[in-house]
């Protein structure tokens, strides 16, 4: 008898262990599925009343056929997280669509791109290796499509935006190639659109009576001076000089060189890096600062020019002495303000399960690309895939950044999003620290890109 | 028989989840090496051994070996050295015995990722507490990490944090040497000093044995720490294999040659945790 009572205990403990493991797997696939418990499905819903109406007002269609489907829940991953400046406005835009949908919800798992970790590429290639991949993804178009196109997990947009004409005329015809392939599959919506430039301080040019840095001669010129008075003449990061050397090589090679990927043609602007550097033009802790530090000492008024994107000009539009330009053309280069570094990068892609399943996802689609969200995005920043109002009350910031799309008659991509990643981040992350020390020439470390870029 | 069938019963589960989540990876990891894989992408080619042909090829490599022997060394001397010696003093103190014990201990208990940015925030250029501290007695702010000193500094705060760990290791051994042992050689007139050379440091080699190998495989498990202070770099200076594996998986995305790195990194760990057992542990006498 005792024996036996034993075994059921026995019995009974094993049977628990088991279940309790299998409990914790089923745990873990639940969150897998999108209602994590970090999800701000149950935030709480902001101006739920106006966004009602203007709901209602601005797409009544889309609130009819809402109320029509079955609740649905969407997972969503985009980088519009962390201290991304969009962050704050594309929540507040999910929460205004639950408001007027609340048989929808959107389990929102961005993750942020910048500084020293990228979450966000690492948790939409983990989900998509996976075979999980969110219903909604705003991710990369470019050479960083080939991962998502790979996996044939996506749909192709294309026949939606046939169905639905009066969606598609907002859409952008020249912005929407960004997400179309050579097989004329439509495989991403482009949507906010970036621009890269030169910001420089003003005030400190003015303080130290010298010309705007519209030339590499007045560059050169301000860069002495400003030495001489403890001011960083370039806030960057040599740990991080991407958007640098992008503005150098089209400074150096001009619009159609850029697409010379790791041509020798760029060694100049490599080069230059180590001028700028061997000049004292970078901070002391160059080799070691992060992306936030630079923008930090910029802001501060500690560093006189800054080469950085789009996305930092609502940090810095508040201070009326910042301006935006293109790089100088180098000596003897071919750019100059007429190029501009300007393109869309990233786009929404659309499951194939969550478009089979219903239409809650692409009616959710359609609604973060309707011109009144755009409008509310890029008052924020960037420039618009969908035709759209323009924000009121620019800054002198924007006003000149505006310009310098304005000014320029050519406009190309970021080389980062057309090679090979790891061949890009060859060169710059650490090959600039390299070339800037004398460890490797320009052109050593751009054959060892080549190379990495065509295996 | 019966006894055989629980034992099978009672270690399934513990054996599933390693095989799941342990030896399972380890072997598609192993495969993965072979092979080209980019972008975590669905599809990956055979490569045969071109990512070790690369691996034994990139200088990098060997900057990541120097380090992990630096780190190993500077670890083995300061972890163990002072953790030793901070037993044997604290083991003769009976005032404040349970206070230093804890004090010591408290580190251990502060996650590596906090102690990394305290440390970033101290050696940093504009706003770090060392310059801060050279710009009150009137000197000039140095750029403290750089690429020769990277590697060092950063196994400052990783020697720190765990001195307290190994120091209660040690005491709990030392806790277990007889007293008598003690009482009759002092009776003889032995000096604290030969104490601890002659008897307790003898009679706690088996615990010795067990740190050393611990901290030796502790090492190739470092990588919250350098990976914060310095990310690897400046110009990998103090790249660890661990960081440079994550590296080339997670920022350059090339799976196959971060799983050629992770295998060796595993292989080396293994020979070199053999080789220490086997010339630490005590050869058995009849």
């Amino acid at each position: 008898m005792k024996k036996e009572m034993k075994k059921i205990l026995a019995a009974a403990l094993t049977c628990a262990m088991s279940i309790g493991l299998l409990a914790g797997c089923g745990g873990a696939s639940d969150s897998g599925s999108g209602e994590s418990a970090d999800a701000p499905a149950t935030e709480e819903a902001s101006g739920q009343e106006e966004m009602d109406a203007a709901d209602e007002q601005q797409a009544p269609e889309m609130s009819k056929e809402s109320e029509a489907e079955d609740e649905g829940t969407i997972r969503v991953v985009t980088f519009l997280a962390g201290s991304d400046q969009w962050a704050p406005v594309y929540k507040e835009v999910i929460n205004d669509y639950m408001a007027a949908h609340p048989g929808v919800t959107i389990v929102d798992e961005s993750q942020p791109t910048s500084g020293t970790q990228d979450l966000f590429r690492t948790k939409v290639q983990s989900d998509v290796a996976a075979k999980t991949p969110p219903d909604l993804m705003l991710y990369y178009n470019g050479e960083e499509s080939k991962m998502p196109l790979d996996s044939e997990l996506f749909v192709d947009l294309k026949p939606y935006m046939d169905a639905d004409p009066e969606w598609s005329a907002n859409l952008k015809e020249g912005a929407m190639e960004a997400g179309r392939n050579e097989d004329g599959m439509q495989y991403c919506i482009p949507y906010i659109g970036y621009f890269e430039g030169m910001f420089y301080n003003k005030e400190l040019f003015d303080q130290y009576g010298l010309e705007e840095p519209t030339s590499w001669e007045n560059i050169e010129a301000c860069i002495d001076v400003f030495v001489e008075n403890d001011i960083v003449p370039f806030a960057t990061s040599l740990m991080k000089p991407s958007y640098m050397v992008e503005q150098l090589i089209l400074a150096q090679v001009g619009a159609e060189g850029q697409k010379d990927y790791f041509d020798n043609s760029w060694a100049p602007a490599l080069a230059a890096m180590k001028d700028l550097y061997d000049k004292g033009a970078f901070p002391a802790d160059c080799m070691t600062m992060t992306e936030d530090d630079i923008r930090v000492l910029f802001a501060d008024g500690k560093a006189a020019m800054m080469i950085n994107g789009s996305w930092t000009v609502s940090g810095l539009k508040d201070n009326e002495n910042m301006r935006m330009i293109t790089m100088p053309a180098l000596p003897g280069g071919k750019g100059g303000s007429d190029v501009a570094l300007s393109g869309f990068g990233s786009g929404w892609y659309m499951s194939k399960e969550a478009a089979e399943r219903d239409d809650v996802t692409l009616h959710f689609l359609k609604y973060m690309t309707s011109p009144e969200v755009m409008t509310r995005m890029i008052a924020v920043g960037g420039s618009s895939a969908i035709t759209c109002d323009a924000p009121e009350g620019a800054s002198p910031l924007e006003i000149s950044a505006n310009d310098m799309l304005n000014t320029a008659t050519k406009f190309v991509a970021a080389c980062d999003s057309q090679v090979v990643r790891e061949a890009w981040l060859n060169m710059t992350e650490p090959g600039i620290q390299y070339i800037a020390t004398g460890q490797s020439s320009p052109e050593d470390i751009l054959a060892q890109s080549r190379s990495l870029n065509e295996e | 028989m019966k006894s055989k069938k629980y034992f099978y019963l009672f270690l399934a589960p513990a054996a599933v989840f390693i095989l799941t989540f342990l030896i399972y990876p380890l072997f598609r990891t192993i495969y993965y090496s072979f092979t080209s894989w980019k972008n975590f992408s669905p599809k990956q080619s055979f490569a045969g051994l071109a990512n070790y042909d690369r691996l034994f090829h990139d200088p990098v490599i060997l900057v990541a070996f120097r380090n992990t022997f630096i780190m190993m060394a500077g670890v083995f001397l300061f972890q163990v050295g002072v953790s030793l010696l901070l037993a044997i003093l604290v083991s003769k103190t009976k005032k404040m015995f349970k206070f230093l014990r804890t004090v010591y201990f408290i580190p251990i208990l502060i996650s590596a990722t906090a102690i990394g940015l305290m440390f970033r925030l101290i050696y940093g250029y504009e706003y770090g507490l060392l310059n801060l501290i050279i710009l009150w007695f009137g000197g000039e702010k140095q750029v403290w990490i750089n690429e020769k000193t990277s590697i060092f500094l950063v196994t400052i705060p990783i020697m720190w944090q765990y001195v307290g760990f190994y120091f209660v290791i040690f005491l709990t051994g030392m806790s277990k040497i007889p007293g008598e042992i003690s009482e009759s050689a002092k009776l003889d007139g032995i000096t604290p000093f030969q104490e601890a050379v002659y008897i307790t440091i003898p009679m706690i080699r088996d615990v010795i044995t067990s740190v050393v190998i611990l901290v030796i495989s502790g090492c190739f498990k470092v990588f919250d720490m350098v990976y914060v202070i310095t990310g690897g770099g400046p110009m990998n200076s103090s790249e660890l294999l661990s960081t440079y594996m994550y590296s080339a998986a997670f920022r350059n995305y090339n799976g196959g040659y971060a799983s050629a790195i992770a295998i060796v990194m595993v292989a080396f760990g293994v020979l070199l945790s053999t080789v220490t057992r086997r010339i630490l542990e005590p050869k058995e006498t009849y």
